[in-house]
């Protein structure tokens, strides 16, 4: 993958504005919202960094972001939208406690396996149905993918608070999953698990598929000019598809593995902003599967500063929401901008 | 390419700008004195032991009177000693990340006493006490008992909900407008947890059942706390078939049915607060908890160091912390004086005692 220094430099300077400008948004809420702003934006630049608890809960919340960046940079590499991230990531964490639930001895490795399968076709068929719709009726997959997910989040949530919920338990909340298939923790007392390892040789695998195959070049064609691809040769009808499978997959795994690393049951709502977010990190890495991991890294540095600032200062988790929202904007419009000089080009 | 080196240029000499700014910040965290604060009053008695508290509220205080209340009780509490400080910390509506968060509260090492209001908090904390050995947590409207860390302070519900239940009783044995003949009441709640299950819901369907044994409860379950179009639908259906008072345990849905019940000439039980004027004319009753009174003597007993932990202590209404408000003008309007003399006969025979309602297992 040869980048040019011309884009090199766009790139890099968009993405310094870009974050530049959410962190003074950051500094005047501060200054606003807070009575001792020194302390608050200490606490929101250190915190996360001064114990151990704090910095392993910080690389422990990046590891779904990771994934859902991922599936974003899959579709957005084949110029495929999915904005079902949400649903898919509630869903994968459903189907996956749902398999573990009904299965308290089986083996630590064919329970986790067959949990994080459920999770990985469960995310895969809701995402891939929005590409079919689109390979076969031309339905508009950002509006259908953006649906199907919200239509979901209510059926999640009612098998949570339904058939799923622990009745002995006082949160909305299913009953938790058998301790053999939490994840190991490997820098306690904070709640980073093993899978931190498993997930960024998937970012590395990812980078290969898309980089160095030939499926991978056929999808990166599709996504760059379709009707070259086709004049090429290339299944374009099947590039609808394939994407939004990975995507949705990436986005089911990531359910999966909050649920089986840290939460150990499934509560309504956990994915709250995970799907969202993915979307923010594959755009600041520029659907570069390697460099979502940096990405997703700062992503969760705000949330683990904002959480820092919360408990240790005045302020409210809401900053956190404000700087991100931020960040996704800029972003959002940056990638608008990139998106319509491409097709002004392609024309 | 010399625009975007210009660009490149812009971004950098911007980051640079805000560094000064950044650093500046965190020195003056280090030169300044930790800031007190709570404003301090006269101290009835003085104690050297500096006591920090963290008011953990399982939510947002706004909104909800039994946090609101919780809040208040530990001012008021800290207010009084100079030693005594405190600081409020909301974990938000995601019950995923309470125990994370209540971990990072804890994990700073700065609190003596961490306090929380909600049944289950002492299940969130469990795995978190083994990590620090040496926090000390309260739970005010929550139960857990035998645990070293934690003390615990549970309302009997049973009794508030049978003084709402029999009014509901009355109501639907009555000629009341709205209500008819088919003894049917109903109850909203926003999820299933024990202390519902087993104290609230049987303890309303038994007060009603005094009145008349046929009267029936009609359940529903809005999923979350908030959804008042959903809380809406429900009590539409319920009155649909029949129901003519409807006991609402659903926080910010309640408003759903407020609506639904002023449209249809209904009425509606409300739990732990004096609610009356949230809908006046539609809710004909409500219970009261004193959680502001309870918070504010267990954190002076926590500052003075004569909280029992391992313990569980069940209150109710002759201990002073439950209540039926059945002197708000809005309920002395709803309700006929007959109907108000019958049902303060059941009030004062739980009050005095002579009514036992026993709280359940959890």
């Amino acid at each position: 993958m040869k980048v040019n220094r011309s884009d090199w430099f766009v790139t890099a300077s968009a993405l310094l504005i870009t974050l530049g400008a959410a962190f003074a948004v950051m500094l005047v809420m501060i200054f606003i919202m807070s009575e001792t702003p020194g302390e608050t934006i200490y606490y929101f630049f250190a915190g996360p960094l001064t114990n151990k608890y704090y910095l392993g809960n910080m690389f422990n919340s990046a590891i779904p972001l990771i994934l859902t960046g991922l599936g974003i940079a899959f579709a957005f590499r084949s110029s495929m939208f999915n904005l079902g991230g949400e649903g898919q990531v509630y869903a994968g964490g459903l189907a996956a406690t749902a398999v573990a639930l009904p299965l308290p001895a089986a083996g630590a490795f064919f329970g986790i396996t067959i949990s994080l399968l459920a999770a990985v076709v469960t995310g895969a068929v809701i995402a891939g149905l929005s590409g079919f719709f689109k390979m076969k009726w031309r339905t508009d997959e950002l509006i259908s993918s953006f649906l199907i997910s919200n239509a979901l989040i209510y059926i999640v949530d009612n098998f949570i608070t339904g058939p799923l919920d622990d009745p002995e338990n006082n949160l909305l909340v299913t009953s938790k999953i058998a301790e053999q298939y939490w994840f190991k923790k490997i820098f306690l007392p904070s709640n980073l698990d093993i899978s931190i390892f498993f997930i960024a040789i998937i970012a590395v695998l990812a980078f290969y598929y898309l980089f160095k195959t030939h499926q991978g070049y056929e999808m990166r064609m599709c996504g760059l000019n379709p009707e070259f691809a086709r004049y090429g040769g290339i299944n374009v009808g099947k590039y609808m598809i394939l994407p939004m499978l990975w995507s949705g997959a990436f986005h089911g795994l990531a359910g999966a593995v909050a649920v089986f690393g840290t939460s150990h049951a499934c509560y309504k709502g956990f994915s709250g902003g995970m799907g969202w977010n993915g979307i923010a990190v594959a755009l600041i890495a520029r659907n570069n599967p390697i460099a979502v991991i940096p990405a997703a890294l700062f992503f969760a540095y705000l949330e683990a500063g904002a959480k820092s600032a919360m408990i240790n200062a005045d302020v409210t988790i809401e900053i956190a929401s404000i700087v991100q929202s931020v960040v996704f904007f800029l972003i959002t419009a940056q990638a608008i901008y990139n998106f319509v000089k491409f097709r002004r080009k392609a024309v | 390419m010399k625009s975007n080196k210009k660009l490149l240029a812009a971004a950098v000499i911007f980051l640079l700008l805000i560094t000064p700014v950044l650093v500046f910040a965190g020195g003056q965290q280090e030169a300044e004195p930790e800031a007190p604060m709570v404003e301090k009053e006269e101290a009835p008695e003085k104690k050297a032991e500096p006591f920090a508290l963290a008011v953990v509220v399982p939510g947002v205080t706004a909104g909800s009177p039994l946090y609101e209340q919780l809040v208040e009780g530990a001012q008021q509490a800290v207010d009084k000693y100079p030693n005594a400080s405190m600081k409020v910390v909301e974990l938000g509506f995601n019950q995923a990340e309470w125990a994370e968060k209540m971990t990072s509260i804890v994990a700073t090492g700065k609190y003596d006493v961490v306090i929380s209001s909600n049944p289950s908090m002492p299940f969130v904390c469990m795995e978190l006490a083994g990590q620090f050995p040496d926090q000390k947590f309260i739970f005010v409207d929550a139960f857990i008992e035998g645990h070293p860390q934690m003390a615990s302070f549970l309302y009997n519900q049973v009794e508030q909900s049978y003084m709402l239940g029999y009014l509901a009783g009355l109501i639907t044995t009555s000629d009341m407008t709205g209500a008819n003949a088919d003894l049917k009441i109903g109850i909203v709640v926003a999820q299933e947890y024990p202390a519902l299950n087993k104290m609230m819901v049987p303890g309303f369907l038994q007060g009603a059942q005094a009145v008349n044994a046929d009267i029936t409860l009609d359940y529903r379950v809005v999923g979350n706390w908030y959804d008042a179009n959903k809380a809406g639908e429900l009590a539409k259906s319920m009155v649909d078939a029949g129901v003519d008072v409807i006991g609402v345990i659903c926080g910010g849905a309640a408003p759903g049915v407020f609506e639904v019940a002023k449209e249809r000439n209904k009425y509606v039980m409300y739990w732990d607060d004096n609610s009356y004027a949230k809908a006046p004319g539609v809710i004909a009753g409500c219970g009261a908890l004193h959680q502001t009174k309870l918070v504010s003597e267990v954190v002076e007993d926590a500052i003075n160091g004569k909280v029992k932990f391992g313990t569980g202590v069940k209150l109710n209404s002759r201990d002073g912390y439950i209540e039926f408000i059945g002197d708000d003008p809005n309920y002395l309007d709803i309700i006929p004086a007959a109907m108000q003399a019958e049902h303060k006969k059941v009030v004062d025979s739980i009050m005095s005692g002579s009514l036992v309602l026993e709280v359940p297992e959890l």
